[in-house]
């Protein structure tokens, strides 16, 4: 049992929590560690970090700086205002460097110089030179003068409108796959700051830098690496970054564009729960359209593999999602959408797969039949002993009841048409249950009317899958939530006329039957949003009255 | 020192068991799951103890036994 599950006992004086519990005792207990923590890193984060006004760099290359204050200041260094002769103004990096950085790394960083690219911010010139100051040299990069960033535009009014976003983003994107495809060069830090406006477009800033540097100037320790852009690859040891760590870092970007915050700002400032929230994907999607949602998720997704081949087919799919989420609203309200939707075509639209290659052909995937049945009638079951039988046979129940049932509940669930659910532990039985009592605020087994039915894979198949795909065990509840959500969508399918079943219900259902095929990739866990109105769907259920069984 | 100077200064395990459990309140057995994803393996709430107490060893190296930080907490140094 663990230490606070356990009920307040005296522990003796050797026991290790007594000790630790002495030991806090100058600090005022376990509370006043805390406080007084807080109170030093508060102490520190009001302390100037460096001069208020550095002293301006001297002139280099025929590029005198302009003052008094740099114009942009990153992890890395400070970014200043400087004209060339011609007095053409350009914007200079400056990237205080060790030892460590050598020709090679400078000569990589060379061979970037030419790249050419519209959305792309290319290196005019870069240079290193010596330093007066701790760092014995520094590396001065030039730059094209921007007007502004992503990151200062969302300062400056707030939230981006989504067509204007989608258009930067799919500027941003084509400069990333750019320089993913004809470089082999990954970013490494993408965010709002480095996706600079130029003349009304998106031009990606600072590439190649952070894959140069980070072996000389960024520390390597795990809180450097842990950047609120940061992809959960970057927190294993030994990862390997690759051009998907750049979509992600995109895909993050977006949200906070899009929603106006960053979705991973309720663990802002602590890096440690913001490193698990990375690592188990909690992201706050919350100002986001569920569709949209579903496919940025994809995006976000802990393993790469999983996510969208390149950062324009992710741009692309986020780009779908608005645009059916827009058709399904206007067909709800009887607005025209952005396609024609005649009456005379009842065809719910289509989401356009993310991944067309990696999905199934729709229309003749097939609701998945798992080999055995998870949930039975009781008179089914085979207890190894016949209980259940034997109080369901007439004339036994009120002499059973004499010693042990009070009331007359076992009778009601005894009932041919109740069916219960069985598995071994840790198939998600609790979780099926709780998700089913939620659903409607009424016990689990009464949730349809008289007969639910329902058909789960069976339990090896789910751990293997969990397995494979390396999900928590928790996920369990989400397969269950899945499977359960396939059947009220196939259950509805099969009980609703053709013309009732449109819109929302088709296309989500369609959703969920294509990416079930990919069986329980997290893809499958985000569609579940598109279902989470769940009360919805139970009216609708309920609407329908008692049902014939599913199966 | 600060003593959020000297937490910063402890190894890895330590340093997040001493954050979790004490500056954040996590309980043992929710640290043991915390650092248990954030490692990828099991770490058990015996085990999160054990890094708080070397934790606290440490600190006590870093930070003179002698001052007490309750009569001049409110500055948040020693």
């Amino acid at each position: 049992m663990s230490t606070e599950e356990s009920a307040p006992k005296s522990p003796g004086p050797g026991d290790e929590e007594t000790v630790i519990r002495n030991r806090l005792a100058r600090y005022g207990g376990e509370k006043g560690f805390g406080e007084i923590y807080r109170e030093g890193e508060r102490a520190l984060s009001e302390e100037p970090l460096a001069p208020a006004v550095p002293s301006l760099p001297a002139p280099f290359g025929g590029y005198t700086f302009v003052g008094p204050q740099p114009i942009g200041r990153g992890g890395a260094g400070d970014v200043w205002l400087a004209r060339n002769r011609a007095g053409i103004q350009v914007a200079i990096k400056r990237i205080p460097l060790n030892e460590r950085m050598g020709q090679a790394e400078l000569g990589a960083l060379e061979a970037l110089k030419n790249i050419r690219h519209a959305h792309l911010l290319p290196f005019i010139n870069i240079a290193k030179r010596a330093t007066a100051g701790a760092h014995h040299e520094e590396l001065l990069v030039v730059m094209e003068m921007a007007d502004g960033s992503l990151a200062q535009e969302l300062a400056k009014k707030g939230p981006i409108d989504a067509n204007v976003l989608l258009k930067y983003m799919q500027e941003a994107a084509e400069g990333l796959d750019y320089l993913h495809q004809s470089y082999g060069h990954v970013h490494r830090d993408v965010k709002p700051g480095n996706l600079l406006l130029l003349g009304g477009s998106v031009k990606v800033a600072d590439f190649g830098l952070a894959k140069e540097l980070t072996q000389t100037v960024v520390t390597h320790s795990r809180v450097a690496m842990s950047a609120p852009y940061a992809p959960p690859e970057w927190l294993e040891p030994g990862a390997t970054v690759g051009p998907r760590s750049d979509q992600y870092s995109l895909a993050v970007s977006y949200v906070e564009l899009r929603a106006g915050r960053h979705p991973l700002h309720a663990h802002w400032g602590n890096e440690l729960l913001m490193q698990l929230a990375i690592k188990n994907g909690e992201f706050d999607l919350s100002g986001l359209e569920r569709m949209e949602a579903f496919a940025v998720r994809r995006a976000l997704g802990k393993n790469p593999e999983n996510r969208y081949e390149s950062c324009q087919a992710f741009v692309d799919a986020v780009q779908d999602a608005l645009k059916q989420e827009r058709d399904v609203n206007a067909e709800a309200t009887g607005c025209p959408g952005s396609d024609d939707q005649g009456e005379d075509a009842p065809e719910a639209p289509e989401l356009a797969p993310a991944h067309p290659q990696e999905l199934p052909e729709s229309k003749d995937v097939a609701l998945p039949r798992p080999k055995g049945l998870a949930m039975k009638a009781i008179r089914d079951l085979n207890f190894g002993y016949n209980d259940a039988s034997t109080y369901g046979k007439e004339g036994e129940q009120a002499l059973l009841n004499r010693f042990f049932v009070k009331d007359n509940d076992v009778a009601r669930v005894c009932a041919p048409q109740i069916s219960f659910l069985v598995g071994e532990k840790g198939t998600g039985k609790t979780a099926c249950a709780t998700f089913l009592s939620g659903l409607e605020g009424k016990s689990a087994y009464a949730v349809f009317g008289k007969t639910l039915n329902i058909v789960a894979n069976d339990y090896v198949a789910v751990q293997e899958r969990i397995k494979k795909f390396q999900l928590p065990e928790s996920a369990c509840a989400e397969v269950w939530k899945t499977v359960l959500l396939l059947f009220l969508a196939d259950h509805l399918r099969k009980a609703l006329s053709e013309d009732r079943w449109t819109g929302e219900l088709k296309t989500a259902s369609t959703f969920i039957d294509r990416f079930y095929a990919g069986a329980f990739r997290p893809e499958v866990f985000w569609a579940l949003e598109l279902l989470t109105d769940a009360p919805r769907a139970a009216q609708l259920a309920a609407d329908l009255g008692p049902s014939s069984a599913v199966y | 020192m600060l003593l959020y100077t000297a937490v910063q200064q402890l190894e890895e395990r330590p340093r997040e068991a001493v954050l979790l459990h004490l500056v954040q309140g996590f309980t043992y057995v929710k640290t043991a799951e915390m650092m248990s994803a954030l490692l990828n393996e099991d770490i058990t709430d015996g085990q999160v103890k054990h890094y708080v107490r070397q934790g606290l060893d440490r600190l006590e190296e870093l930070l003179p036994p002698e001052t007490t930080f309750l009569t001049d907490a409110s500055k948040g140094e020693l």
